[in-house]
């Protein structure tokens, strides 16, 4: 029995990455069809119900349309599940010691139905998607198109992790700054913001200068703008190797352009001796 | 002060025209405390290597991207701590010593040659979306 284990061997640190790696191909690996309907049956049988009808589909929402009269159905999304279940696979095989049975069906299930939508007589599984897209950070992630698409098209839009609607993604300059104002999700609205272009937003909120300076290290001009109304605060600079423009959003009680640059560096700013 | 953002575009754009600072800096003798710049990475020249996760990877920062490809060159020791200060976990890249000259690389942004016995800890932008999304959490 593993007890209190609390670092990894070099090779146990390589296989934590396969591990994610394999369950990220996962995603998109159909099962076979024997396996989904053979976990299905092992679950239903263990909750003490008879085999379900099993009825593949391309998608979530194929399956609810297949279905059509949703009403007494459950959903299940697996997928979420599968960081569990990618754990609980690495920990195995490190030797934790695991009831077997258990783990197995909890595998199977979540390598096998991504997406259920069911009662106890009909089971609807979605079959996985065609295409995921990733940010560097490994989130869900793609600026020109769905982030998530099943083979009937349906799909799901994401920036950075963060889901969003279709407009967001594909036709961000539709917005307007109504739209981005009365966003109640604070992390949408930044995307909504970063994607209708922070100097756009700015200029229509009527965000004010309240600091402008050289910064001495790298010689360029910053600027601080401000939005009362909005609460928003955010540093306009540039890099001098790429001459990129950059808007960053600081903290609102930020006031000066040297605050905003302190705030961005973790509070480093101050003992920066070469920038580029 | 009554500025437009426009304006302010302007006059910073004007700022950097006659500027190169993508040329690679040799950085003399850094003192504890000391910080080096390139792009979004922020190098923090501290006294001695913190405990932590020893890796092979002589990449700054994560991703694929070319933005993200700030790269050591040169003999070091590198591992990656779990803690640094006060500093949250995401903020906090890997910490190196130099064995001998060593040359921080990036494909746009100007080389840094970092002396010889000098050790650095990486430190990540911090971006308000993402304080903002901690604080959600």
């Amino acid at each position: 029995m593993l007890k209190d284990k609390t670092s990894l061997t070099p090779e146990e640190e390589v296989l934590v990455k396969q591990v994610f790696e394999k369950y990220i191909a996962m995603q998109t690996l159909d099962a076979s069809e024997a396996d989904i309907i053979n976990i299905v049956n092992l679950i239903w049988g263990d909750i003490g119900l008879a085999p379900p009808k099993v009825i593949l589909c391309d998608s979530p929402a194929h399956c609810k349309k297949t279905c059509g009269n949703t009403e007494g159905y459950l959903t299940y999304w697996n997928m979420w599940l599968c960081s569990y279940a990618a754990t609980y696979d690495f920990a195995q095989q490190i030797g934790v010691e695991f009831d077997k049975d258990k783990l197995h069906r909890f595998l199977e299930w979540c390598r096998c139905c991504q997406f259920v939508l069911f009662n106890d007589d009909v089971v609807y599984v979605s079959r996985k998607p065609v295409t995921l897209k990733f940010n560097d950070a490994g989130q869900l992630h793609n600026s020109e198109g769905k982030s998530c698409e099943y083979a009937d098209g349906w799909g799901i839009y994401s920036i950075n992790g963060v889901s969003v609607d279709e407009q967001i993604v594909m036709h961000p300059e539709t917005q307007t700054v109504h739209q981005i104002r009365k966003e109640e999700n604070e992390e949408v609205k930044r995307i909504r913001i970063e994607r209708f272009g922070w100097d756009s937003f700015l200029t229509e909120i009527g965000a004010e200068l309240i600091d402008e300076r050289v910064n001495d290290i790298e010689g360029t001009k910053e600027f601080l703008f401000r939005s009362e109304s909005d609460n928003m605060t955010a540093l306009l600079c540039i890099c001098p190797s790429t001459s990129k423009e950059f808007v960053l959003e600081v903290s609102p009680d930020t006031k000066t352009c040297r605050e905003a640059q302190a705030f961005l560096s973790n509070g480093f700013s101050e003992r920066i001796i070469s920038a580029s | 002060m009554t500025k437009t953002v426009m304006a302010a575009l302007t006059e910073m754009r004007a700022s950097v025209e006659s500027m190169i600072s993508s040329e690679t800096e040799r950085i003399g003798s850094p003192s504890l405390g000391d910080v080096v710049r390139q792009g979004d990475l922020y190098l923090c020249c501290i006294d001695k290597l913190p405990e932590g996760v020893a890796t092979k990877d002589m990449q700054l920062a994560p991703g694929n991207t070319q933005g993200s490809r700030h790269i050591l060159s040169g003999d070091v020791s590198i591992l990656k701590p779990s803690k640094f200060g006060k500093l949250d976990t995401v903020l906090i890249g890997p910490a190196f010593t130099c064995k001998g000259d060593t040359t921080v690389t990036h494909p746009e942004h100007g080389h840094k040659v970092l002396p010889a016995d000098t050790t650095w800890q990486v430190v990540y932008q911090q971006a308000y979306a993402d304080v903002v999304r901690r604080v959600q959490d």
